[in-house]
């Protein structure tokens, strides 16, 4: 396996749990922005989110062996993130003076979270698809969609001619197309995004 | 957080995809008829403008941060890639001093600049016990209804035109695409002394109201700019749009600021000497409209534009400046729950003391000239903190809801 390539999921909790760097990192890596997201929808405060997200991974770090599949990592990470965030939820409402019947609280923040994991999991499904395009063509993606920048500014910024940008931007069409008609795959959102950004 | 929780996601991103068979469709009706709560929750994913916003706020986070974080805890994860241009987390910093803060209570972090013999306080006169002020406001609808949002029960709070206004967690959210009415319609949201409040446009932009201020808005963005109007305190996190530019209008037009996409705090209290403009992060325009032309001046991340409530011969060009280095923690301290009342005088101390304790402050026998430093929590009561002010040159009575500030 070469240094880039990424492990299959039985290999990759096995070096997850000899607490390989790589595998740590590509666990990091596939959880962040959901755990982020996730989180942050039951709080709202992007910063706070991002702290309760690296106290998630820090005490599922200290106790890799404790997770025999990925499924159960994952599990440990958004459960962890949601007490955290009711904990946090809490402090803030004593911080507020505000009383009202915790029961009604608790019914309500339950139903938040699940509403808050099933918004998390199609966002997830979203980006994924972003991250399977080849490189040049995601990063171009990933700068029009997520950045709002322009064909000219992207050519600037990646130091590439502008019509390898259009050229990149019509790839990412092409290759999301054809995922959706190939594989069902997700990707309506991404199509809207780039045909709005090849009409400008 | 089901396994079913996986699969209605699942089903919602084929049915983005258009791809789902006959069976998934149904599937999914069943779920989305199946409770209101799906209904809005299908509704909020599947908007585009939301779905857009969504896909920003994603990537948006500061991973570095978050890396660096957990490389100080767990050593074989050890230090992420090429460290990047660190952005500079002012909130985050103070966000944590505000809960050391709330965690000590009211106990002194405030300090007189001319340290005199302190003596304790004889505190002669009655005083009842004035409570901080605390998450509320008004909501005004297109046809003309008002909410009072002071409870922080969630749910519903009104429907309009195809838009549920929602109140989730103190925070209030606008959910759904809305209709093409002929007729912009627009909210507004006010904050009486005593209050403060936050809310989502209904394009991912978040708001923070201090109190005693306000913000006007459509309840869906249409053509080419989004344009809020506002008074008082507001910070703002932009949600970045290029192609529609996100406009605020100041007490009635006296300013204006063009935003592209960032993190900036306007403080434009009208018996306030000035209004203040302060960028974090991102890029803004401010300007004073005139009839004739627009005078203005571009902010870097850090600055902040200051205009003059100055009446007279100044042109626009001469009541606004930039400064370089504002007290960033300072001026952000209100919306991490603090004061912060550093080199301030008794008199800026005393105006915010009446927005946030909802009184009016009269001095009996002159203005005393004192300078404070140091921050405190906001979530004190009033006695609290008249006895840590009591230190220095100063006594009070409070007779109702006015304080009445005595030179000793």
């Amino acid at each position: 396996m070469s240094l880039n390539e990424a492990y299959e999921e039985i290999e990759l909790i096995d070096y997850f749990q000899q607490g390989e760097r790589k595998a740590l990192h590509q666990v990091y890596a596939l959880f962040q922005r959901p755990l982020c997201f996730f989180t942050e929808q039951l709080i709202m405060d992007t910063m706070a989110a991002e702290d309760i997200v690296s106290e998630c991974f820090i005490n599922a770090f200290q106790r890799k062996e404790d997770f025999p599949s990925l499924g159960q990592l994952k599990s440990f990470l958004f459960t962890a993130a949601k007490n955290a965030a009711l904990n946090y939820l809490k402090a803030q409402k004593r911080h507020d003076d505000v009383h009202h019947s915790i029961e009604m609280g608790a019914e309500r923040f339950s139903i938040d979270v699940e509403n808050a994991y099933i918004k998390t999991e199609v966002m997830q499904l979203i980006s994924l698809e972003i991250e399977k395009l080849p490189p040049q063509c995601r990063q171009v993606v990933r700068l029009s969609v997520v950045d709002g920048k322009t064909a000219p500014e992207i050519a600037a910024e990646l130091q590439m001619a502008y019509q390898t940008v259009l050229n990149q931007k019509a790839k990412g069409v092409a290759l999301l197309r054809t995922a959706l008609i190939k594989n069902e795959l997700l990707s309506l959102p991404m199509l809207v995004y780039m045909l709005a950004i090849l009409q400008r | 957080m089901t396994e079913n929780n996986h699969h209605i996601a699942g089903l919602i991103g084929k049915y983005l995809d258009d791809s789902l068979n006959d069976e998934e469709r149904i599937a999914l009706e069943e779920w989305v008829n199946a409770s209101g709560n799906n209904r809005d929750l299908f509704a909020a994913i599947t908007d585009r403008q939301q779905l857009r916003a969504n896909v920003k706020r994603f990537y948006a986070y500061d991973t570095d941060r978050i890396s660096r974080k957990i490389s100080a805890q767990i050593p074989e994860f050890g230090m992420p890639s090429a460290p990047q241009v660190h952005r500079i987390h002012f909130l985050r910093k103070w966000g944590w001093a505000a809960a050391a803060a709330f965690l000590i209570g009211g106990s002194v972090s405030l300090w007189m600049k001319h340290n005199k013999k302190t003596q304790p306080a004889i505190v002669a006169s009655q005083t009842m016990n004035i409570a901080p002020g605390s998450q509320g406001a008004i909501l005004t609808l297109a046809d003309g209804r008002e909410v009072v949002l002071d409870s922080m029960a969630s749910g519903v709070v009104a429907h309009q035109s195809g838009t549920s206004v929602v109140l989730s967690n103190g925070n209030l959210v606008y959910d759904g695409a809305g209709e093409n009415t002929a007729e912009i319609q627009y909210n507004k949201m006010t904050t009486p002394k005593g209050r403060q409040f936050q809310l989502t446009l209904p394009d991912g932009t978040r708001v923070w109201l201090n109190a005693a201020s306000s913000i006007r808005y459509p309840i869906t963005f249409t053509g080419n700019e989004r344009r809020v109007e506002i008074s008082g305190e507001v910070c703002f996190d932009v949600v970045k749009d290029v192609d529609v530019p996100f406009r605020v209008t100041i007490n009635n037009n006296k300013a204006s600021i063009e935003v592209l996409g960032t993190l900036f705090n306007v403080n434009a209290y009208e018996n306030e000497n000035a209004i203040q403009t302060t960028l974090l992060n991102g890029s803004v325009r401010v300007g004073i409209p005139s009839p004739t032309h627009t005078a203005g001046v571009i902010l870097k991340p850090g600055q902040q534009a200051v205009i003059r409530n100055a009446i007279g011969v100044h042109t626009p060009e001469e009541k606004i400046t930039v400064l370089n280095d504002p007290e960033i923690e300072k001026i952000m301290a209100w919306k991490n729950g603090l004061f912060n009342f550093e080199g301030a005088n008794l008199e800026e101390v005393m105006r915010q003391l009446e927005r946030w304790y909802n009184i009016d402050v009269v001095y009996e026998n002159g203005i005393p000239n004192i300078q404070f430093m140091g921050e405190m929590s906001r979530q004190i009561p009033l006695t609290d903190l008249l006895e840590i002010l009591r230190r220095t040159e100063v006594d009070f009575r409070v007779e109702g809801r006015k304080l009445i500030v005595l030179n000793k």
